[in-house]
Parts: C-alpha cells; structure tokens; sequence
C-alpha cells in the first residue's frame, strides 16, 4: 500500500485535529446551534431565532459584566506587563544569586490551588479580621471594607490577579530576554548608556512581539477571569455585581439557571468582541514597529 | 504575517480563538421521554394514584431486595443518613449503601449534568427545597406519589406541596428549617430588659416591638439588634420574612408576585434597621460574623432550627446557657410565627438502574419515626415528619439555652410555616434581589425604587 507523498505530514499532525474535530469543532457548533434556542439542557431546544441576542443586548448584568472587564482591565493590566518585565530583566542579570529560587518563588502562585488562594485572600482582606486591615490599623490609618465596596472588591481582585499572574507572565519575558543579542548592551555601555537607559532603548524595543504576545494573552485573561472572583466572591459576582466577569455570568447562566441557549448566545457575542479586540491588539503593535 | 491574508487560515484561526474562549456544553437529545403530566389537577391535589386508600403502608418492598446503590448529596447528608445505616441493613442486609459527596454548589452543577447526559447521577440524590423545583420541571425525577400516599398527612403540609407538581410528588421530605429568634440572655438583661423566653416573646410579640427593642438595646446595652449585611447582603433573610407572610416571588401560577404591600413591609423593615444602626453590617458565615455571635455584639439572629446545633458545636460553644429561642415576631394579629430556612429532601432519577433498592432506602429513612428521631439526635436534622413531635426528646430540657426545651418550641411553630412557590426560576431570583437589596442598603435607592426594581428585572430576565 502505497500513501500519496503528502499524506504522511497530515497523517502526523492527525491526532490533534480529529481531538479537535470531537472535542472542540463539533461543541462550538452545536453551541452555535443552541444560541438559536432556548434550551433547559435536557428537553428538546426550541427554536427562538435571534430572541437571545436581542435580549442579550438589554441585559443590563451581561453589558456591566463586560464594563467590569474593561475596568479591571485598565487597573491591572499595564502594571502587570511592566513589573512583569521588570521583574524578568532583574532575575535575568548578573548580580542576582538564587535565581532558580526566585523563579520558582514567583511561578509558584501561578500553580497553587485557586481553592486555598480564596480562602487565603478573604482571611487576608476581611473587614472585621482581616491581616491587611490589621496592618492598617496598627499603622494608623482607616480600615477599608475590601470586598465588601464596589472598588474594595475591584482592587482587591486586581491584587489577586497581579499576585497569580506575574510569575506566568516573567516567564515568558524571561524567554524572551535570553534571545536578546547581548553584544547590543556591550555597544550600549560603551557608548555610555546607563542601565535605566539600555532598559527602554533596547530592552522594551528588543522585546516588543513578547509584550505584545503577553498583553493578547492577558486581554483575553481578563475579560475571561473566572476562578478568581468565583473564589473571591464565593459565587455572587461581589458587592452589586461589581466583579462579575462574563464568563462567570455565562456559567450562572447556563450551570445555575440552566438557561444553555442564552449563555451559548452570550458566549458567541464575547468571542466576536475578543476576536475584534485583538486583530486591533495587532494592528496597534504592528504600526509602531 | 502574510497569514492574515488567506480566509482558510483566517476561519482557522477563529476556530481556534473560539475554541479558546467557549467551552459549550454539546448534548444531544436525551432520549428519556420528558413527563409532562397534563397540568388537570391542580397543584397539591392528592394524586389520583392507584394506591391502596386505606392507608395501610402501600407497596411495603420485600426485604430481600440486593443490590448497590449510590446516595449523592454533600458531607452533612452523609453523615445525617450514615446514623441509621446499621438499623437499615439489619432489614435490608443485601443492599450495599455508597455515598457521593461533594460541597452543595459542586453537587447541583454534576447532577445537572448527570441529568442531561442521562447517567452518573445515582440512585438516590439530596436536594434542598429551594432547588428542587428546578429538576422536577426538568422532569428527571421519580414519581414517589405512591410511597409518599400514606404518610402525605404526616408530613409538614408546605414540605410536600413544595414537592408536587402537577399532583404528583417528586421527592421525600428529610428536614424541616422552622424559623424562630435566637436572642442573648445577658444582652437583654444589660440592657434591663426581661430575659426569660415568655417575656421575650411578648417583648418581641410583633416587628414593630422588635424595631423599639432594637433602640433600647443600642441605646442601653451598645450592642446592634441583629447582623444583617448591607453591600453583601444575600437576601435569605428578606426571604424569610417574605415567606413568613406567605408572601414569594412568585404566585400559585410561576408569575412574578413580589411587588406588593408584604413585600414592602420586610423592605421598610430592613431600612430602619440600616438606617438607625440597629443592624451589624456583617456578611454571615465570615469571621466578623462568627465574633458577633460568640462575644454577644448582636442581641439576637433570626434563623432555623438548625441555627441551634450550629451555635452549639462550632460557632460560640463557651456561651453555653447564654442563649433562648422565641417565635418569630408577627406582622399582624394571628400572622404565622414562623417561616422556614433550608431543609432537604431524597429523591430518586429516572435513570437509577436499581430503583426497587433506591425507594426501600428512601422509605426507611424517612417516613419511620424511629429513623427520624435517630437523624435528628445524630445531626440535628429537624423531622418533616410530625408524628415524632410527641418523642420525649423535643420536650428534653437544653442546657445550652438555659434549660429551655428549645426543640418543643421549633416542632409547636412547624405546622404554621405557609408553602411558597420557589418555581425553577429562584435562584437568578434571589441572585438579581441580592443585588437590589445592596443597593438599598447602601442608600443608593429608596423602599419603593428597590421595590419595582426587584419586580421588573425578576420579570425581564425570568420571563415569568
């Protein structure tokens, strides 16, 4: 038996896509299908047609969940690229000893379990009890109710996410570190340039498809936090829905309210939002270098 | 990126973003014809079923049935029902009892799924009342309005109309949360207020003699009334007094009810208490709110039944004898004085492949006396089932409450708790009042804003 020439790459990379086709391609599909319904997940679907959407579009929980993304967005983001590099460029020079301790240190809440990383934080934040308020007592200054206000829970949230995701984030910057040439920084002192300096002269150009492949992933992050506030909030999306992501909305929705056919139309109408927001993502990086 | 111009590797790339960001729950038509009974009789009818009238124990399993079965609900469950397992199998010896257990937010998620994928779910499964009408509508659940026949008059009247729908009954009660007022004896002496329950009880008769006790308790002993959430509130308390009045969300039929004068009262009711500081702004279950209990800082906590075991074993075990328990403060002459708060009920899914074991254990566990009363020593389980009631135990004297037969107060209120129409829809209910109830407590809007604002998003997004 004889394979045409061409069909053994194909016959190599096959496990993936027919795990694909099963596991993703036909869910997408017939999620797809279920944003036309409303559909309880055991009885037949009934056929809506575009119902979900038009009501989605009024759904004032679903459209503030959205706006919580770009909130928190703008609160964490920026910040955890930057100490992210940072922190990489510091881990990345001479001078540090126990580098593979530090790694780990900073990798490891990225691993640790999102269970006891609630349980944790909510010790931490407590109003009555909590450490940080005891800190800020002890120091003289006012308690703050954190999870327990608007903006307590928002910055609450964000120091959780910052905390979770910067290990994850070095990493990768890391990488990208080691594959700059390291004869520039040679000419650089050379030619009398201060470490500050070499940092955005070369470091942030050097390293600009890193950050821009760490800001995507973190854009899709945040609009896509769950585990996070699920945990932080014990389920309930914080004070007045304030930390409510909408992917937990989508999960209230169908999992809770089995409600399948309108969490799948709020899942589609995200997914075209994120796919918009990074082909601009693109765009942007692209026009500056 | 040359890619971006070709549209096969553009749908290829959506693909993969898509597959990135949903994660959609595909399932096919199950195949388990949905029982949509005609809706001719009218719920809480008796079921015409073909039982015998005479009420002799219907349909009485042989006891040499065999086989394993698996019960899933979550750790209190197991260890509620483990109590009479040995009794049990000494009458059923060949059924082998597994338990599966996971916390009661985990275990609702699975057994939708194992519902819908039509296995996995087990032989017996717990829910609690406010989730049970979800998965009867799902139609899901074994009839049990045969095993339930002869004791349909034995049990709490609104525990069994809460598991009927369409005159037929899906599920056997376990519990009952009748609701009383857990108050602080010290407090109230501190604050030169009469201690023991009679006097409390006239002193707390109505929520208006509440709202005036409340100012003498923060004025004489400094201390608030109750710990009541503001931004955080999760609205079971305001359940609770909705429910005392007969009062629901919903109506007999599924439509949006909650915009009327009871309603208005717990709201009024609630914003004085924010509003004066007679409330401990606290979310329950934390710390601050453990502290509060354990160190008297709230005069008293409106709860359940279950409240009592809570208080005793892990919540503020060294104030033994500090505690008393009256009724619940009327609304008007002659209103219930009582309401309920959680309580749990067996059921059995269609899909169990050993039903005949499944409906022995159900049956065993909870329409006998001697099982009730053996749970209800174990774990504190309250029985539904109201022929205990004359047990010696509910008249026992506790010292934890100064001596007070506590539980003799909790089984004379049962009967009086109104039946209430969760509907499928409560729980995006209770989580869109939660959320307007914040509000109101944070000032942001006024009794009758956060009134039609309740209304109106329970309307919109239920569409009932």
């Amino acid at each position: 038996m004889r394979l045409h020439k061409c069909a053994a790459p194909y016959v190599f990379i096959s496990p993936y896509y027919v795990l694909f086709l099963f596991f993703v391609l036909y869910p997408l599909l017939s999620a797809f299908y279920a944003s036309f319904t409303e559909w309880n997940g055991i009885k037949d679907p009934k056929w809506i047609g575009f119902r979900n959407y038009s009501s989605l579009f009024k759904d004032d929980i679903f459209l503030q969940s959205l706006w919580n993304g770009v909130i928190i967005f703008f609160m964490y983001v920026p910040l955890l690229l930057f100490l992210s590099l940072v922190f990489a460029v510091i881990l990345n020079s001479a001078f540090v000893r126990l580098k593979g301790f530090f790694r780990a240190a900073y990798f490891i809440p990225y691993i640790t379990s999102l269970v006891a990383v609630g349980f944790t934080f909510r010790m931490l934040f407590g109003t009555e009890y909590g450490y940080i308020n005891e800190l800020l007592t002890s120091m003289g200054l006012a308690k703050t109710d954190w999870l327990g206000t608007i903006w307590g829970a928002r910055i609450t949230l964000a120091i959780l996410v910052i905390w979770r995701w910067l290990g994850y984030n070095m990493v990768i910057m890391l990488a990208g570190l080691q594959n700059i040439p390291s004869d520039l920084y040679e000419a650089a002192r050379i030619d009398g340039a201060g470490p500050v300096q070499s940092f955005f002269r070369i470091t942030i150009p050097m390293m600009a498809p890193i950050i821009m492949f760490t800001s995507i992933l973190s854009t899709i992050g945040t609009f896509q936090l769950f585990a996070e506030p699920l945990v932080l909030t014990r389920g309930s999306g914080g004070p007045e829905n304030s930390i409510m992501s909408v992917i937990m909305y989508v999960y209230n929705q169908s999992f809770s309210y089995l409600k399948f056919g309108y969490a799948s139309a709020a899942a589609y109408v995200f997914f075209l939002l994120m796919f918009v927001l990074t082909l601009m993502q693109i765009r942007v990086f692209r026009q500056e270098n | 990126m040359k890619a971006w111009k070709q549209p096969m590797s553009l749908v290829l790339v959506m693909l993969m973003g898509l597959s990135l960001i949903l994660s959609a729950c595909g399932g096919g038509k199950s195949d388990n014809a949905s029982s949509s009974a005609p809706a001719s009789s009218p719920a809480g009818s008796p079921a015409s079923s073909s039982a015998s009238p005479s009420g002799s124990a219907s349909a009485e399993p042989a006891k040499d049935i065999s086989g394993e079965i698996t019960v899933a609900g979550w750790d209190y469950i197991q260890k509620s029902l483990s109590a009479v397992l040995p009794e049990f199998n000494k009458e059923y010896p060949n059924i082998k009892v597994n338990f599966k257990v996971a916390p009661p937010a985990d275990h609702y998620k699975k057994l939708t799924l194992d519902l819908s994928s039509g296995q996995g779910a087990g032989d017996v499964v717990a829910i609690e009342i406010q989730n049970l009408p979800q998965y009867m509508e799902l139609g899901a659940l074994e009839d049990l309005s045969e095993d339930i026949n002869a004791y349909r008059d034995k049990f709490n009247k609104y525990k069994v109309e809460s598991a009927t729908l369409d005159g037929k009954v899906y599920a056997m009660p376990i519990d009952s949360g009748p609701v009383g007022v857990y108050y602080r004896r010290d407090v109230f002496e501190k604050a030169g207020l009469p201690s023991d329950p009679d006097s409390v009880a006239k002193q707390l008769a109505t929520w208006d003699s509440y709202l005036e006790t409340a100012k003498i308790i923060k004025d004489k002993a400094g201390v608030a009334m109750l710990p009541l959430a503001g931004s955080t509130n999760d609205a079971r308390m305001f359940q609770i007094l909705m429910q005392q009045q007969g009062d629901w969300y919903f109506d007999k039929n599924g439509a949006t009810a909650v915009n009327n004068d009871k309603t208005k009262k717990v709201l009024t009711l609630f914003d004085n208490l924010w509003k004066n500081g007679y409330a401990m702004d606290v979310q329950d279950w934390t710390d601050g709110w453990y502290a509060a209990l354990k160190d008297g800082k709230v005069a008293t906590i409106p709860a359940a039944v279950w409240m009592g075991g809570f208080l005793k074993s892990f919540i503020a075990p060294d104030t033994a004898g500090k505690w008393g328990v009256v009724p619940l403060p009327v609304w008007e002459q002659d209103g219930a004085r009582t309401s309920n708060d959680g309580g749990s009920y067996l059921a059995i899914p269609s899909q169990s492949k050993n039903k005949e074991a499944a409906r022995a254990f159900v049956n065993f566990m909870l329409t006998k006396d001697a099982s009730q009363i053996a749970l209800f020593k174990a774990t504190d389980s309250f029985p539904s089932l109201e022929t205990t009631y004359s047990d010696p135990y509910f008249a026992e004297k506790d010292p934890y409450f100064a001596d007070q037969p506590y539980r003799q107060l909790f089984a004379d209120l049962a009967d009086e708790i109104l039946p209430v129409n969760y509907t499928g829809k409560y729980s995006e209910a209770n989580a869109l009042t939660m959320t307007e109830l914040q509000k109101l407590a944070t000032k942001k809007q006024d009794v009758d804003a956060t009134l039609s604002a309740i209304e109106s998003s329970i309307k919109s997004k239920t569409g009932q």
